[in-house]
């Protein structure tokens, strides 16, 4: 079967085609046996095009699903920035008067009645919302209360630093993770997989806020190698990176380590060892790559918990990104200036958790079909 | 009534519940544990920090809110100029830190318990309207439960905190909150599977209501992987109050806290190492036990939550 194209009769050769009526769907059907789309019309009729009709060939089959499932995951990640936007115009709502949070505490009542009645705040709130997100969409938070800038600008500003921290920490965690990972799963309960356990184990147990504090006691204070705090050289990003990127690594590596085990015991792992193929390229031509798939999901998973973290990191290393921002503006209580790093901090991982799932739908076919 | 065996029509054998299943699990389970050296050094050390907890009174030496200027920031006693009645030295403002790590105990293990209750109790309880009905229902939470996933854990946090302020009932009811979506996804999808077997389907036959059918049926069936995700996220838990009193916008700094701890030994590291190392320790080792023992319960209860 060519299954070149709907109106060609040829397409309805001797395979055995098995067909299943979907309730949504009744013109369309699936061939079991030769993957080929055919319209139950066609074939009740025998030949000729119809309306609705999908492409038969396989691989624009995977193409339409493709398309399908990727809107659909675009529209879920706009719903889920629709949801961010909600939570963060809600959260200075959750003592009830924001303009009492907003103000200076020694602020007068008759100054809170006028700034709440600037402000809005005395409309119904599905109105304070629907402006909120409006200015939101325009890339305007209001001005930082304590700094009198754009709050957006403010965080905008700072981003370089925060991505540049985030990205040596995933860097230092996949090439600890990666290598750790392999040569414990390849060498089953030795000293290695036992010291890599542990290691997994403890990095996923420390503090970061400690770690930190204990990099720079015994890096900068005791041996004086490394700077303790502050944004500069390729020295400056070593300790916050390292910090940062514990947690990370020891997951990603515990994770490897259990898949590439689960993935050692599969058949054509057997096969291959029975060809004769050198160990080194059954694991990294062939138990690696399948390994590597649900390792690359969390990792895309923890860029989020990385621009989380690196709140804390920034505050300890004194480094001037987004989350040292937050911080601030915490206790500064500038909550325009909270709200708006807030929201981008969470676009930012709304849309890496959107790539991820592209670049996964891309590295895994079956992800297309089911 | 008629006799449930009559209505499903068979030998009631096969729709048998499969808590006899878990049941096996555990007894399977605690056979393990002598063999895990690794899993009862965990269950060690955290029956080491509940007793701590419990007799705090008993074991601190002082109390460990009570200052001392002159003797601000002493050494630990095997280290110069320490002394045998500081074991391990004194904070900025001469009090005790083995005092305030023995209480600290307190705080820590209060938060990692309750806080994992709130969540657990939440996110189980969605979880299982989510699984059992479907539908819209479903949706909802499921939407709710991505947005929530949007925020990066800390974050959001402290947003919150920085909204309604520091406390211990503030920070409890913020971790419980931010921490439900673990359960939540875990319950439904086994509830998913749980709601089409037989026992479920007999028990609506003879007319149960939703409720009960979830109580009695479907909830003693999930109750394992609940378990084991509270025993992992206890240490999460712990961690990030920790991490939130760091910052100043945990637990008020009367109350003795290794976080607090830590956060007061940060402006003294040149020179006093000791005053954040002892609470970072204590914090390391009761998290790595936690996570041993949650390990444990996993690989032993629920190998499928590793995935």
């Amino acid at each position: 079967m060519s299954g070149r194209g709907p109106a060609d009769k040829s397409s309805f050769g001797p395979a055995r085609i098995v067909l299943e009526a979907s309730a949504g769907h009744p013109g369309v059907k699936r061939c079991t046996r030769r993957r080929t789309c055919v319209d139950l019309t066609l074939f009740q009729r025998g030949l000729g095009s119809g309306p609705g009709q999908i492409p038969a060939d396989p691989g624009e089959k995977g193409s339409c699903l493709l398309k399908r499932y990727l809107w659909r995951r675009l529209g879920h990640s706009i719903l889920v920035i629709l949801g961010v936007s909600a939570v963060v115009f809600f959260v200075i709502h959750l003592t009830g008067d924001p303009a009492a949070l907003l103000l200076p505490m020694d602020a007068s009542p008759e100054e809170v009645a006028r700034f709440r009645e600037a402000m809005g705040f005395n409309d119904p709130l599905y109105r304070q919302y629907w402006y909120f997100l409006k200015k939101a969409l325009r890339g305007d938070f209001g001005l930082s209360l304590r700094h009198q800038q754009p709050s957006l600008a403010m965080v905008v500003e700072r981003m370089p630093a925060t991505l540049e921290l985030t990205l040596a920490a995933l860097l230092v965690a996949l090439l600890v993770a990666i290598p750790l990972g392999v040569a414990s799963a390849s060498r089953r309960y030795s000293l290695l997989d036992n010291v890599a356990s542990v290691l997994g184990l403890l990095g996923q147990s420390m503090p970061v806020y400690w770690q930190g504090i204990m990099l720079i006691l015994i890096f900068s204070v005791s041996l004086r190698w490394l700077p303790a705090s502050g944004r500069g050289g390729f020295d400056h990003l070593i300790l916050p990176a390292i910090t940062l990127g514990t947690y990370s690594a020891a997951t990603v590596m515990r994770l490897l380590r259990s898949g590439l085990l689960e993935i050692l015991k599969q058949d054509y792992v057997r096969t291959a060892r029975s060809k004769g193929l050198n160990e080194r390229v059954v694991i990294y031509k062939h138990a690696l790559r399948n390994a590597l798939l649900p390792v690359l999901t969390v990792v895309g998973l923890q860029f989020g918990s990385l621009l989380g973290g690196a709140v804390i990191t920034e505050t300890v290393f004194a480094w001037p990104g987004v989350g040292r921002l937050i911080f601030q503006a915490i206790n500064n209580r500038d909550f325009p200036l909270v709200q708006a790093a807030v929201f981008i901090l969470a676009l930012i991982i709304v849309t890496v958790n959107f790539l991820t799932d592209i670049l996964y739908t891309y590295l895994d076919p079956r992800v297309r079909y089911s | 009534m008629e006799p449930i065996k009559e209505v499903v029509g068979g030998d009631l054998t096969e729709v048998a519940h499969p808590l006899s299943e878990q049941g096996v699990l555990w007894k399977r389970g605690r056979r393990n544990l002598w063999r895990n050296k690794a899993a009862l050094l965990g269950f060690v050390i955290l029956a080491g920090v509940l007793a701590t907890a419990l007799l705090a009174p008993l074991l601190a030496p002082y109390d460990p809110n009570q200052q001392a200027l002159a003797q601000r920031l002493l050494p630990p006693a095997w280290a110069p100029g320490g002394k045998p009645s500081h074991i391990l030295g004194t904070d900025h403002l001469g009090r005790d830190i083995l005092s305030r790590i023995i209480y600290g105990s307190r705080i820590s293990l209060l938060v990692g318990i309750t806080t994992v209750a709130v969540a657990g109790t939440l996110g189980s309880f969605l979880g299982l309207l989510s699984g059992y009905y479907g539908g819209w229902v479903d949706d909802v939470i499921m939407r709710v439960a991505d947005v929530q996933l949007a925020f990066p854990f800390v974050l959001l946090a402290l947003a919150v905190m920085a909204v309604v302020g520091p406390g211990l009932k503030n920070i409890i009811v913020v971790l419980g909150i931010t921490g439900w979506v673990e359960y939540g996804r875990v319950v439904r999808a086994e509830v998913l599977s749980l709601r089409s077997r037989e026992y479920v389907e007999a028990a609506k036959a003879i007319g149960n209501r939703d409720a009960v059918i979830i109580w009695r049926h479907v909830l003693p069936n999930v109750a394992t992987s609940i378990i084991v995700i509270a025993t992992l996220q206890m240490g999460r838990m712990i961690i990030s109050e920790s991490a939130l009193t760091f910052l100043g916008l945990g637990i008020e700094p009367t109350i003795p806290t290794w976080g607090g701890m830590l956060n007061d030994g940060r402006n003294y590291m040149n020179n006093q190492w000791w005053v954040s190392t002892f609470p970072g320790l204590a914090l390391l080792f009761t998290v790595l036990a936690s996570n041993l023992v949650g390990d444990w319960l996993r690989d032993t209860l629920d190998p499928t939550l590793k995935e």
